[in-house]
């Protein structure tokens, strides 16, 4: 599925002229929320509401 | 990178609804089960915190499962695109990432954090556990990458044997380092085969979430992608 010759240092030259900072950092963010918001949210009603879904992946931080 | 993402978050998409449907069906009755077991046990759980209610907590529950699958394959996605070039294989290649993003994410924070039974408290605080949980992530992403490249270089020059005997060494190193880690967690002793299901549970779920973001990405990139090869491989996997 790949037939390229081009580098792993060739891909990331790539995605930044293709995308600028502002865009990048605004995708980042809202995966860090997210990740931030299953993972590691601790606030007493959504930490509970996730409550099977951390146990059931894993993840200590419940 | 728009075709890689937006394939990786369609895969992505559907691999966590079916993990949403497995939390709902499975995960969320045998959480409520084993907290069951507990309380009426031990009495050492936590079944009495449940603010939000029993339906609520599943429903987000399955939905947080669904977001979940959506976040890794974005990810998935766009590690694809920027590390392609230095994966081993052809075909393969979408199922080395989701192993090695298998190993990053849940297998590394496992040495040090395994999956706990509600039975189960942990003995540190959130705020000692979150900066140790995010690191031993990155040790995850570093031993994945050891791997994959350690074997990708070996091969080409010393043959497949070498290179997967030196893909494993990183891959001992974590294991070690799951061997030598203090434990983290207290409780359930009396329950020691409950304990090793629920983990096995867990363990093949997360690996089946994985595979599966990896099957159908590698279908809708090359539905996407301008180079069709055969498909036989493909087909030929199964999922979970």
């Amino acid at each position: 599925m790949s037939t390229n010759t081009d580098t792993v240092a060739d891909r990331f030259a790539t995605a930044g002229a293709q995308f600028d900072p502002l865009t990048a950092l605004t995708a980042v963010a809202l995966v860090a929320a997210l990740g931030f918001t299953l993972l590691f949210m601790q606030d007493p009603l959504v930490h509970e509401a996730l409550h099977d879904f951390r146990h059931g992946a894993g993840i200590i931080c419940h | 990178m728009i075709e890689r993402l937006r394939s990786g978050v369609a895969a992505g998409a559907l691999a966590g609804l079916v993990y949403g449907l497995f939390m709902w069906l499975v995960i969320s009755p045998v959480i409520g089960y084993l907290e069951h077991v507990a309380v009426h046990g031990d009495g050492h759980g936590h079944e009495a915190a449940h603010p939000a209610g029993e339906t609520m907590t599943a429903v987000v529950s399955a939905g947080g499962g669904v977001l979940w699958g959506v976040l890794l394959g974005a990810a998935f996605g766009v590690a694809y695109y920027l590390f392609e070039p230095a994966l081993p294989g052809e075909e393969s290649k979408p199922y080395v990432l989701g192993a090695a993003g298998f190993l990053a994410v849940s297998v590394a924070p496992w040495t040090v954090f395994p999956p706990a039974t509600p039975a189960m408290a942990p003995l540190y605080g959130s705020s000692v556990r979150v900066p140790i949980y995010i690191g031993l992530i990155g040790v995850g992403i570093i031993v994945a990458a050891a791997s994959v490249l350690g074997y990708a270089c070996t091969s080409r020059t010393r043959g497949r044997g070498v290179g997967v005997f030196v893909a494993v060494l990183p891959l001992a190193a974590l294991a070690l380092l799951s061997v030598v880690a203090p434990p983290t967690l207290t409780g359930g002793e009396g329950s020691a085969g409950l304990t090793a299901a629920f983990r096995w549970l867990v363990g093949f779920s997360q690996a089946g979430l994985w595979a599966l973001i990896a099957v159908a990405f590698h279908h809708l990139d090359r539905r996407v992608g301008p180079q069709t090869t055969d498909s036989l491989s493909a087909a030929a996997r199964g999922t979970d």
